[in-house]
């Protein structure tokens, strides 16, 4: 049996290499947070918390799928209800990072944005567990990977900061990785080995991400 | 011209001393601080207080604020904050 082959261990691997980086990233932010209360930075900061309790559940889900004598696959399986909640958690991120870079345009209505968005993510969750698919989380995490990436990228046009562009590729590699993972799951999924290519495309997203903070915010 | 946030008067404040070699008059302050007389004691009172800046006296008692190490420390972590958000364009 290959390393491949061995389930398991590549889910372990990529779950720490997603989950720890997002943690890492996200205790830093928070501190910089804690010195300014910044609203982009908040939700910058808690895109990366969701990102690790995303990964996290997800983990111990498909876990305790090839492990199915452990109580919590039990109760996954037969509450899946829970799947509501996995789905909303994989969905929080793309659309923190959205409110993250365009916060400002909602003027004095944000926090009524962010309660509309948030109810928005629990329909489609509704809606995807009542049909049996994924299909509109990924609809709607492509929509929002792709607004970020034109964003991101509009705003490196206008700067033209170094990290600015490296940030833009990062978002531009999560829409790479949610379209893959579309694929996969929709299109090409005779095709072997092309789940691995998601996990590689999101891992370097996630480190690239890791960069930036740890290049910005080294000795806060 | 837009408003400033406390942020960025504190973060004006500190550069004024720091450009000043480190200290600095309280009139030349005022002036550089672009605040009314009552807005620039209320931040010079907080900047004392929270160890940004300290009020010195020579020996003939005249009085002069210098920027402290939290000061100088306040102006690092201020502008890696501004460049971060600057960057990512949050």
């Amino acid at each position: 049996m290959t390393i491949i082959d061995n389930f398991p261990l590549i889910e372990f691997i990529y779950s720490c290499l997603i989950i720890f980086p997002s943690l890492l990233i996200y205790i830093k932010t928070k501190k910089i947070y804690n010195f300014k209360k910044h609203t982009g930075v908040r939700y910058f900061s808690n895109a990366f918390l969701f990102f690790a309790i995303s990964f996290s559940i997800r983990f111990i889900y498909f876990i305790s799928r090839s492990y199915s004598e452990y109580s919590l696959s039990k109760i996954m399986l037969y509450n899946n209800y829970i799947l509501i909640f996995f789905e909303l958690f994989f969905l929080v991120p793309g659309f923190y990072f959205f409110m993250s870079l365009t916060y400002k345009n909602f003027g004095r209505y944000r926090k009524l944005a962010w309660r509309f968005g948030i109810v928005f993510l629990f329909l489609v969750s509704l809606v995807d567990y009542f049909t049996y698919t994924f299909l509109l989380m990924y609809i709607v995490s492509i929509g929002f990977f792709s607004m970020n990436s034109f964003i991101s990228y509009r705003n490196y046009q206008k700067k033209q900061t170094k990290y600015g562009q490296i940030y833009s590729t990062a978002m531009v590699l999560l829409l790479i990785s949610w379209i893959l993972n579309f694929s996969t799951q929709y299109i090409l999924d005779k095709i072997p080995f092309l789940r691995y290519y998601v996990y590689f495309v999101n891992v370097l997203a996630v480190l690239i991400m890791l960069f930036i903070v740890n290049k910005m915010l080294d000795n806060f | 011209m837009k408003k400033r946030e406390r942020f960025d008067v504190i973060n004006d404040i500190l550069v004024s001393i720091k450009k000043n070699k480190g200290k600095i008059k309280p009139t030349r302050l005022l002036y550089s601080s672009n605040l009314s007389s009552l807005m620039f004691k209320d931040y010079i009172s907080d900047l004392t207080k929270t160890g940004l800046i300290a009020e010195v006296k020579d020996s003939k008692g005249r009085k002069h604020y210098e920027i402290t190490e939290k000061g100088h420390d306040f102006l690092r972590k201020y502008s890696m904050f501004n460049e971060f958000v600057g960057n990512l364009g949050l």
